[in-house]
């Protein structure tokens, strides 16, 4: 097992946090990962790239070009990396935000993530919910090392949120189920 | 060797009331005939064996003509870059906080490429002493303008005389620092009479006793002369200090610090 | 899982180094981040300098106490510091400096870069001069390296540099944590800090006008060197037993040509990684013996070509290829894959 995903989004959807829950969760099931962060320089409102590799052997290059999955969190992450995706490859768009023509060669599932989110209560755990689907579209993560995860990546004082990014995951997850994909 | 022959020789009823400070070592200084930094290496050691420090202390040469202090002073000794002296001392004062550390700086050190490092210490009110020599030239390096340099006093660098025009005027650190609430003991002597040795010699045990005391830190800086590259023989020096370099810089204690007892 | 930069400060700490300066620079600042965070709760002491300048001077002071002492900084800082550590070289003081170096020359950019390989292994300083230097590959190399570093360096009393870039040090791995170990409590009997109980006064020196003086001390510090290279130097290999092309690459480099040789392997191509974990001293016993049993050796960097030159010192004369990119900009493998076609292909 081998998959490459990258997380694209604006600054303060969360990305840099979903890109080490789902290395953490990673982590939990056994696997090696390696994410990498990287954003522009600007403090407030730029882009925010998570690349997360995980695999059942070392993970060489933490470097990706073409990912297996692309998570679109906004508009402007989408413009920017709709095209990093391998042919046959998966790509989850948060269709609150982001309007995406049809990637040819590609899966490309959407995800009311935001819109869900704000019905869950905080608009802050659309990320979760965009993982919740990834883990079922991808099938290559369980999603009952979330919990453990979270508690792993979280700070203390977050800790009491838990629980409702489990739900947003496993509304992620269900949203899913639902379309049918 | 042939010191401790004579202290040997000595008939039992007389007292030395002059002798070598336990603080300084018996190597042979390498300063010019008439230079103060022998004077201000005398003043130093003998504050630090009357405050029974001499056994804690580490002496920081920076450089400069000083750059053999650490020859001449019987203490632990480190060696620094050039302008670095009061962030190494920093180094060795946070690790080994009971340790006294002292630098021993010229104007070129301090004043022109180590400006950064003395402010800031100063700035973190650090528990260090940083005495600072003034003689208004750089010395080692053959007599060029030094940030102190006198308006109109001829260097090797300055050979119309220093015009403010062009290379500004003289840098007064004592009043630079003045106004940091770290520092403890501020003062600028000189040591060209008895008077003002006497002077000198009480601001720099101050100087120590408020680092022992941890007060923050402290600076002396001593008016000095340099009669090789002023041109000078060592006495017209010190009337140069008395009548041109004292003008500019006048003597003058700025923090004065008191105990906490 | 931790990011690079917060390994390299965990492994100082377990390390048992409580003292750490610096002066920010991105992309290393979770370094002093973390130690200013950590450090004083366990005795130790964080401060923040005016200048790199300061920094490694205040490196300095603290080396000549014998204490276990670090600093970080990124290839503009480094520059700035290269006085101070050939002061600790010239003094015989032990510190570690890490550098997580970004694209340039000049303030260049924030983004990884190989380009300061000449700067560590060559010219950290001026005089005659050699600091160990650690090429980590990984978060978990990052901390191993960082925490050996404190006792190689005190063992040899040579400053160490830990050579990373801005890639390894953003990004998130897991890692084993070793036990926090105490800071030493024996000083060794070259440290200052007053002579206590009358003991002979010490004193840290680097100022040598005797020149005869001067050269022993300099063939003393060489020795030290040649014994350090002997016990010291580490590499690794990867990939095929029976290689048709050896690739050489240090740091996020050989990363990169892992997964590029074992995409190559899929294709049916015969491809050995020799890594150097160690650039100062430089490992050049592997390359000898494989520089005659393969077909080409290939050398991938993100730099203009610094590192092959010590490539090309340890073939005996076998031609050495480059890959390279520079200026911050990574390449993936598919990148090295496409480049190690063509050269197959010319």
């Amino acid at each position: 097992m081998h998959q490459e995903i990258i997380l694209a989004g604006t600054g303060g959807q969360g990305i840099q946090s979903a890109g080490q829950v789902l290395a953490q969760v990673a982590l939990e099931q056994g696997l090696d990962v390696s994410e990498v962060s990287q954003y522009s320089p600007e403090v407030r409102g730029g882009w925010v790239l998570s690349t997360v590799v995980v695999s059942d052997r070392r993970v060489g290059s933490p470097i990706v070009q073409m990912a297996d999955c692309l998570l679109l969190m906004s508009q402007r992450a989408a413009d920017d990396n709709k095209g990093r995706v391998r042919p046959g490859g998966l790509v989850l768009v948060n269709s609150s935000l982001v309007e995406l023509p049809p990637i040819p060669e590609a899966r490309v599932v959407a995800v009311p993530a935001t819109e869900m989110a704000v019905e869950l209560g905080v608009q802050q755990i659309a990320n979760m919910v965009m993982l919740g689907a990834y883990c079922k579209c991808a099938g290559t993560l369980d999603i009952v090392y979330f919990d453990q995860a979270l508690q792993t990546v979280l700070p203390e004082r977050h800790h009491r949120h838990i629980p409702l990014n489990l739900q947003a995951v496993q509304a992620g997850v269900e949203v899913v189920i639902a379309s049918g994909e | 060797m042939a010191q401790t022959t004579q202290t040997e020789a000595l008939p039992s009823h007389e007292e030395a009331v002059y002798r070598r400070p336990a603080a300084l070592t018996e190597t042979q200084m390498r300063y010019c005939p008439g230079c103060t930094h022998g004077t201000a290496h005398r003043l130093i050691a003998e504050v630090l064996d009357e405050l029974e420090l001499t056994d804690r202390t580490v002496a920081i040469a920076t450089v400069g003509c000083s750059v053999y202090a650490y020859e001449y002073f019987n203490t632990d000794s480190v060696q620094a870059a050039h302008g670095r002296g009061p962030a190494v001392a920093t180094g060795i004062k946070r690790t080994s906080p009971d340790s006294i550390v002292f630098t021993y700086q010229g104007d070129g050190d301090l004043a022109a490429i180590g400006l950064s490092e003395v402010i800031h210490s100063a700035q973190r009110g650090e528990c260090i002493t940083v005495l600072f020599l003034n003689n208004a030239v750089f010395g080692m390096t053959r007599g060029q303008m030094a940030p102190t340099t006198l308006v109109g006093q001829r260097t090797t660098t300055t050979p119309q005389g220093r015009d403010p025009k062009l290379e500004g005027t003289p840098m007064m650190i004592c009043e630079m620092l003045s106004g940091i609430p770290g520092v403890a003991y501020l003062a600028r002597e000189t040591m060209i009479d008895p008077k003002t040795v006497a002077d000198a010699r009480r601001s720099i045990k101050k100087a120590f006793q408020a680092q022992a005391d941890g007060a923050g830190f402290s600076l002396v800086e001593l008016v000095s002369s340099c009669p090789a590259w002023w041109h000078k023989s060592p006495l017209e020096s010190l009337h140069w200090i008395r009548d041109e370099m004292l003008t500019q810089y006048p003597l003058k204690v700025f923090v004065d610090y008191k105990r906490q007892d | 899982m931790m990011t690079g930069n917060v390994a390299t400060a965990e492994g100082a700490i377990a390390a048992g180094c409580r003292y750490f300066f610096g002066y920010p620079i991105t992309p290393q600042n979770d370094i002093p981040r973390y130690m200013s965070e950590q450090l004083p709760q366990i005795g130790g002491v964080y401060l923040q300098a005016e200048s790199e300048l300061a920094s490694i001077n205040l490196v300095y002071g603290a080396a000549s106490t014998g204490a276990y002492v670090m600093t970080s900084s990124s290839s503009p800082g480094i520059s700035l510091m290269q006085e101070g550590l050939s002061y600790l070289l010239g003094a015989e003081l032990p510190a570690v400096v890490v550098n997580m170096v970004r694209g340039g020359p000049g303030l260049g950019n924030i983004a990884p870069a190989q380009s300061d390989y000449w700067l560590s292994t060559r010219g950290a300083g001026h005089g005659d001069f050699g600091c160990l230097t650690f090429t980590p590959d990984s978060v978990q190399e990052l901390y191993d390296c960082t925490y050996d570093a404190f006792e190689i360096g005190h063992k040899y009393r040579l400053p160490v540099m830990i050579l990373g870039d801005a890639m390894i040090a953003n990004m998130s791995e897991a890692t084993r944590l070793r036990e926090r170990r105490e800071p030493p409590t024996q000083m060794p009997e070259w440290a200052v800090g007053g002579r206590r109980n009358g003991r002979p006064r010490r004193v840290v020196n680097s100022l040598w006008t005797d020149v005869p003086v001067m050269e022993a001390v300099n063939l003393r510090i060489a020795e030290r060197f040649r014994q350090a290279a002997q016990e010291q130097t580490r590499w690794e290999e990867y990939g095929d037993d029976r290689p048709d092309i050896l690739f050489t690459a240090y740091g996020i480099s050989a990363r990169i040509c892992k997964t590029a040789i074992d995409r190559l392997a899929d294709e049916g191509l015969r491809a050995r990684l020799l890594r150097p974990i160690t650039v100062r001293p430089f490992p050049t016993d592997p390359f000898a013996r494989w520089a005659g049993q393969v077909e080409r050796i290939v050398c991938v960097e993100h730099s203009m070509g610094q590192f092959i030159e010590d490539v090309r010192l340890s073939v005996d004369c076998r031609p050495v290829e480059l890959i390279s990119r520079t200026g911050g900009v990574l390449m993936t493998p598919e990148e090295v894959i496409a480049r190690t076609r063509e050269l197959i292909a010319s």
